[in-house]
């Protein structure tokens, strides 16, 4: 095994420092219970091929052996291997099985929470096809379960599991911000019918958003406003539970990913509405669209819809009117990873564009074969790892000046981020907005 | 003493298959996933991209950029089949035309090729030897002398005692070592595409501009 080189974060070092006999075994015992055919299927599959390499962004921006996929799922194999294989146990140099010890969880954590976005661009080039960020967020599970976790990604779980969203904004300064938000909508209508609803029962569609909006972006409620005004929709907001984002994905923690997004349900239940409406947010996209349902074991009896679908049906069914002239710089798109590889969702933020503005570009590549732009995977949240995260965001960089655009539109406020920070960082020179900004800067009174 | 060495070849592989039997049962002893989310897409569809146009090289951008791995692994595996055909000639003692046998040899003697380039790729190129364990090595290594072997045998019948021990040595050794992806290969291929096809992410869902 190589030696790790997370030497970074000193609360995680105590941390490995103090793990006992007692947490190895009880991370191999929550790796074993997360296992089922399928995660066993793919550990039994890896040929060590290495073509994987470069497809991650972290290896293509560092060249840094550890950052190879076959790499870090090989970290986690070789435990599988050790615990759970005949071979593995009875002659382990073979396979290169190892035991779960001080030194194997040092290296899980730097190179499984470091190294990793989990956005998947392995799994679709890897010549088994094994799905390796699945792999190592069960890893993550396991390092979870023993507090292994990089201090900034946990605390946003234990925020967002104590205070109902990850900024731990109260409900008086989110409603204080909707109701301002909602003068300033008046004001640009120039209607004071418009509204940002609340609570309102028997709504059709129960809109949740990235906690960052409220806080940073209010713009971009602003823009969603706007939207459903001109289109007539009928929505609303939660006073109480209006965050779709889940971290509880990228720690791993089943039962809190669980519970943030039963939260939702519960309020979307109260209020009696028929649709459940993510904001432009990837992860949150993922988590509520495709994850929740295995979190909970259990069947929606209602939609779960992305904001981009309802907008691409605005704009097909004319609901909406658009001048794309109103925005004529270029714009290229970025595709978040969890939201097109892994959610699906491919067409209607292009057909949203193509509509919005009067000159846009696609990035090469795009769509589920997109680079992922170093923000997922809880990246922005652990501060340890901010040096490797922007270094490889260089892959993403160098996509955007590519195309020579001057706006980068993307429906993911984490991407927003990070795109911000290379955008400095790589003195891109442009700006940055979600699509639904752009939607609403192009309407037709 | 090549008869018995054959029936030992048919019941080292009816073993082989009984093992890699007992490696899914195992795997599915882990416990079988519902899918509790609606899905998106077709799962069909997405099986159906993930095995044929998602292996394309113009498709697959670690397969297109990488050309010379990906041409000699589909070489390799075309030539293990070959040699099982070989086997399988032998010890049932069918015979085949001889332009049929000169294809299979054709298939095997490129196939060698192939396999040991793939090794010398391995050994010489430092981020793969760094990711490679002992089975990587010994995999490759056993099913070249067995390609190799099974070219020998369709030339001189002197070839078949080292061609039936080859053959029962690998027979014991892939449940044991990374031949076994012979099976993974296929499930794990089919779990991705019914994963990316449930999502409408497989097959992709428009031409790329």
């Amino acid at each position: 095994m190589e030696s790790a080189t997370f030497t970074r974060n000193s609360e995680i070092n105590e941390r490995l420092n103090q793990l006992t006999q007692a947490d190895l075994d009880k991370v191999v015992e929550t790796f074993k219970n997360k296992l089922d055919h399928e995660y066993t299927a793919y550990l039994n599959a890896c040929v060590h091929c290495g073509l994987c390499a470069d497809s991650c962004h972290y290896y293509l921006a560092n060249q840094e052996f550890e950052s190879i996929p076959a790499y870090k799922l090989a970290l986690v194999t070789k435990v599988f291997k050790k615990y759970f294989t005949l071979g593995g146990k009875w002659l382990p140099s073979l396979s290169g099985a190892k035991s779960f010890d001080r030194k194997m969880a040092e290296a899980w954590v730097d190179s499984l929470f470091g190294r990793c976005s989990l956005c998947g661009r392995c799994s679709i080039n890897c010549t088994i096809g094994i799905n390796i960020p699945y792999l190592i967020r069960i890893a993550r599970s396991a390092l979870q379960s023993v507090r292994l976790v990089p201090p900034g990604l946990q605390s946003t779980v234990d925020t967002a599991m104590a205070k109902g969203n990850n900024m731990g904004i109260p409900r008086e300064g989110w409603l204080d911000t909707v109701q301002w938000i909602e003068e300033e909508l008046r004001d640009e209508l120039q209607d004071a019918s418009a509204v940002l609803p609340i609570d309102q029962a028997n709504a059709i569609h129960f809109y949740t958003v990235n906690p960052r909006e409220p806080m940073f972006f209010p713009l971009s409620i602003q823009a969603i406003g706007k939207i459903f005004h001109a289109a007539k929709e009928s929505w609303t907001m939660s006073s109480e539970n209006f965050d779709l984002t889940n971290y509880g994905l990228y720690n791993g923690d089943d039962a809190a990913a669980g519970e943030m997004s039963d939260r939702l349900v519960r309020a979307l239940k109260k209020l009696g509405c028929k649709t459940l409406v993510l904001g432009e947010c990837g992860h949150g996209f993922n988590s509520n669209r495709w994850e929740a349902n295995q979190w909970l074991k259990k069947e929606y009896d209602f939609e779960v819809k992305s904001i981009l679908q309802l907008v691409a049906g605005y704009i097909r069914d004319g609901r909406i009117t658009l001048d794309p002239a109103k925005n004529k710089k270029t714009v290229t798109l970025h595709d978040p990873c969890n939201l097109v590889r892994l959610g699906g969702i491919m067409e209607d933020q292009r057909y949203i564009l193509r509509h919005a503005v009067s000159d846009f570009v696609e990035m090469t590549p795009n769509r589920e074969k997109n680079f992922c732009c170093g923000g997922g995977g809880g990246q922005l949240a652990m501060t340890c790892f901010s040096d490797r995260r922007v270094n490889a965001g260089r892959i993403k960089a160098e996509q955007i000046r590519a195309t020579g655009a001057r706006i980068v539109a993307t429906p993911c406020h984490n991407c927003v981020d990070q795109l911000g920070e290379l955008n400095k960082h790589y003195k891109l020179g442009v700006e940055i907005k979600t699509v639904c900004e752009l939607v609403a800067d192009a309407m037709v009174p | 003493m090549t008869k018995t060495l054959g029936y030992l070849v048919v019941a080292g592989a009816l073993y082989c298959l009984t093992a890699l039997l007992f490696m899914a049962y195992r795997t599915f002893a882990f416990g079988r996933r519902r899918f509790y989310s609606a899905p998106q897409g077709s799962t069909v569809k997405g099986v159906f991209y993930a095995f044929v146009p998602g292996m394309m090289p113009w498709e697959k951008e670690s397969a297109g950029q990488h050309l010379p791995t990906y041409f000699a692994g589909i070489v390799y595996h075309a030539g293990i089949f070959c040699s099982f055909f070989i086997l399988a000639m032998h010890v049932s003692g069918v015979t085949y035309p001889d332009w049929f046998l000169s294809l299979l040899r054709l298939g095997l003697a490129v196939s060698a090729v192939a396999g040991l380039s793939l090794l010398v790729k391995r050994i010489a190129t430092k981020n793969l030897a760094r990711i490679s364990c002992a089975d990587d090595y010994l995999s490759n290594a056993l099913v070249d002398v067995f390609l190799v072997v099974s070219l020998f045998s369709t030339y001189s019948a002197g070839f078949l005692l080292p061609l039936y021990i080859t053959a029962l040595v690998m027979f014991a050794y892939i449940p044991a070592g990374k031949i076994r992806h012979c099976f993974f290969f296929f499930y794990a291929r089919f779990l991705l595409g019914v994963f990316f096809g449930r999502r409408n992410t497989f097959p992709p869902q428009a031409r790329r501009d």
